[in-house]
């Protein structure tokens, strides 16, 4: 069991979704994350441990390698689809409660802005390190920040900014969501964002890519 | 309405910017010596269908010199006043007419990237919006050495160009600089935000003289530490 969840971690840190899938090489005509998760669950395996021996583990090298500067942004996103086959096995058993997330993330990029990259490397992150994320998009506004911690009580909320013209939106989005929830745990991140703007808007963290964040979460559990 | 009326705009094709896919990978993050088999497949898929998706329009207003002053201080077009820094003013001493400039690949090649994040695929996604990124400053290389060739047989030639955002010329400069193009020019929209759409579009100046030249740019003496053309 335990080698096919090695292998697990393997196939999703080199991004490795199905068998039919010819990269990378030196894994070509092997089972990928989807496959194997089919076996694990038949094998008896928990998908608690499928999700922390297996999936968390793989996304944790990748994102090792990446912070180490020896992998970039598209390993990443091929090693998140292959985490991601493996989820859609898995899903059923987070949807009857035989799985528990972390803890529940509402992220989004601020009112203003369109770009969102840097917001889908945060949800991949998030997601692989189990975690469940409510992506709101982009040129989400404050409305829909406390729309959506309504539907999630307790949630923490991630807001992104590429422009200096659209950050300053992030202050007034701080406010009227710690007005309404004021326990709401509020991080930011983006391109023109600084820890020292981070404290001047009263949010509870700027980090500079998605594993810091990701570490403090869960240094926070 | 503008007081002065020459603007043009110039259809571009994607093949005649001779995109160096190095170049992609460049963005990426890869050199020759790292390069995954997979990336340089999949830009070879998505490049032809990217290109299929840009209508890559280019254009400028020109902003003759009785319109415009240089100070120290400052650059003013008629009574608007741009706060474009000291590196950008430096470069516009001397020039002789100034040409606000934009281009964009367009509307179609926005939603194409975003039908990727649809189909939960934000790598695929990823890799088109690295090709727009590059493609749409390709096309103002290209767009601006056109207009040069020009100006030489006029003995002028120009200064660097200047994008609001960049050499510590504030990205909400826009709304001014957008003020002196025709309206809805090339179809681009300046959202209050300062952000254009579509998405992939380039705005900025260039002043041109006969005694002008091209200097390398001063990434040294700017305090703007995070500009992402330092990495060029």
């Amino acid at each position: 069991m335990s080698e096919l969840l090695k292998q697990l971690a393997i196939c999703v840190e080199k991004g490795k979704a199905t068998k039919d899938s010819p990269y990378p090489p030196d894994l070509k005509d092997q089972d990928g994350t989807s496959e194997i998760t089919i076996q694990l669950l038949e094998n008896g395996c928990t998908p608690n441990e499928i999700l922390k021996e297996g999936l968390m583990v793989g996304m944790q090298t990748i994102g090792d390698r990446f912070s180490a500067g020896k992998a970039y942004i598209p390993e990443l996103l091929i090693a998140a689809k292959a985490m991601n086959a493996s989820m859609e096995h898995l899903k059923p058993y987070f949807d009857n409660g035989d799985v528990k997330h972390k803890g529940t993330m509402i992220i989004g990029t601020v009112t203003g802005d369109l770009h969102d990259i840097g917001k889908n490397l945060v949800r991949m992150v998030l997601e692989g390190d189990g975690w469940k994320v409510i992506d709101l998009g982009t040129d989400v506004d404050s409305e829909k920040y406390i729309a959506a911690l309504e539907e999630n009580p307790g949630a923490g909320v991630g807001m992104s900014a590429l422009l200096t013209t659209t950050m300053i939106n992030m202050k007034t989005i701080a406010s009227d969501i710690k007005e309404k929830y004021p326990n709401t745990k509020i991080y930011i991140g983006g391109a023109p964002v600084t820890s020292e703007y981070n404290d001047s808007i009263g949010c509870d963290g700027y980090f500079v890519d998605p594993y810091g964040l990701a570490k403090h979460l869960s240094q926070g559990l | 309405m503008q007081e002065f009326n020459q603007s043009y705009q110039l259809n571009i094709n994607a093949t005649d910017l001779k995109i160096d896919k190095k170049e992609i990978y460049r963005i990426l993050g890869y050199s020759d010596h790292n390069l995954p088999e997979n990336i340089v497949n999949d830009v070879d898929e998505l490049l032809p269908l990217a290109f299929a998706k840009m209508e890559i329009l280019g254009g400028y207003q020109e902003i003759p010199k009785t319109h415009y002053k240089v100070s120290e201080n400052s650059f003013s077009v008629d009574n608007i006043d741009f706060q474009c820094g000291k590196i950008i003013l430096n470069h516009l001493k001397g020039t002789e007419k100034a040409l606000f400039f934009v281009a964009t690949l367009g509307n179609e090649f926005d939603d194409y990237s975003k039908e990727f994040i649809k189909q939960g695929d934000p790598y695929k996604a990823y890799l088109v919006d690295c090709i727009g990124s590059l493609t749409v400053e390709c096309a103002i290389d290209w767009f601006m050495t056109n207009i040069e060739n020009d100006l030489k047989k006029e003995n002028l030639s120009c200064t660097n160009r200047f994008s609001p955002g960049y050499c510590n010329w504030n990205v909400s400069e826009q709304h001014k600089l957008f003020s002196k193009l025709p309206e809805g020019f090339l179809g681009i929209e300046l959202l209050e935000s300062s952000l254009m759409k579509p998405i992939k579009s380039v705005s900025g100046m260039v002043g041109i003289g006969k005694n002008i030249k091209k200097m390398k740019y001063t990434c040294h003496i700017c305090d703007q530490k995070d500009c992402i053309m330092r990495k060029r």
